[in-house]
């Protein structure tokens, strides 16, 4: 990947741990809510893994996932 | 697939490439084993585009776009939850030789890598939520480097490969 396309997956982990971070949206029922949060939850785990990662922080995503 | 044929040096590619007594072969055999089948599409060809509304319903990809695509999908999609509406997940079993190589989720930007997970095959869980949507590898290796749920509307294409 490059450096720009890794910022990029860096930006969306950063805004996924935010999100799940700031709980439920009013708007979002929770039903909704409870699988939006396990699927990026799942995502999380796996792109914390990839290899492409420089010295980007990671730690809010590691403490978020455990 | 299954091997393939060089001639002079180049592999045989695309659909009904090669030919006996002039008619256009779907396979070759050699000594009774395949060595070569052709390519129902030419490699590098974009089979369809599937976008999706928050607030919608994804049933059609179940429905039309496996009847007008059977060769992408392994086996018809089918829910792990829902029927379609929100909040439905709607499981893809790609077929080998194709693969998804572009998603965009509106609020989380476009796969990066420009190929996915992988480039052949895979499962994947198409997600329909009230205000969300997304796409997320469940099997086969690696995952897309955007996240699986975001707000309003994703799109992804599906491609074949050929591998």
């Amino acid at each position: 990947m490059t450096s720009e396309q890794i910022a990029s997956c860096y930006e969306g982990l950063c805004k996924v741990v935010d999100n799940i971070n700031a709980g439920k949206p009013d708007i979002m029922t929770q039903s909704s809510w409870d699988m939006h949060k396990s699927i990026n939850m799942e995502w999380l785990r796996g792109i914390v893994k990839a290899d492409f990662w420089t010295d980007e922080d990671l730690t809010d995503a590691n403490t978020l996932i455990g | 697939m299954a091997g393939a044929i060089y001639f002079n040096g180049s592999e045989l590619t695309g659909q009904h490439d090669v030919k006996l007594n002039g008619t256009n072969m779907d396979n070759v055999y050699l000594n009774g084993s395949k060595i070569w089948t052709r390519h129902p599409y030419t490699p590098g060809t974009e089979i369809f585009t599937y976008s999706w509304s928050a607030g919608g319903n994804i049933n059609n990809l179940r429905t039309t776009y496996y009847s007008n695509y059977p060769l992408a999908f392994a086996s018809q999609p089918s829910y792990s939850s829902g029927s379609g509406s929100p909040d439905s997940t709607l499981v893809i079993t790609l077929a080998d030789g194709f693969y998804v190589s572009y998603y965009n989720q509106a609020e989380h930007g476009t796969d990066s890598d420009g190929v996915g997970a992988s480039n052949t095959g895979g499962t994947y869980n198409v997600w329909q939520g009230n205000t969300v949507t997304g796409l997320a590898r469940a099997s086969g290796g690696g995952s897309l480097s955007v996240a699986g749920s975001g707000n309003n509307g994703s799109t992804f294409k599906v491609t074949y490969s050929g591998q």
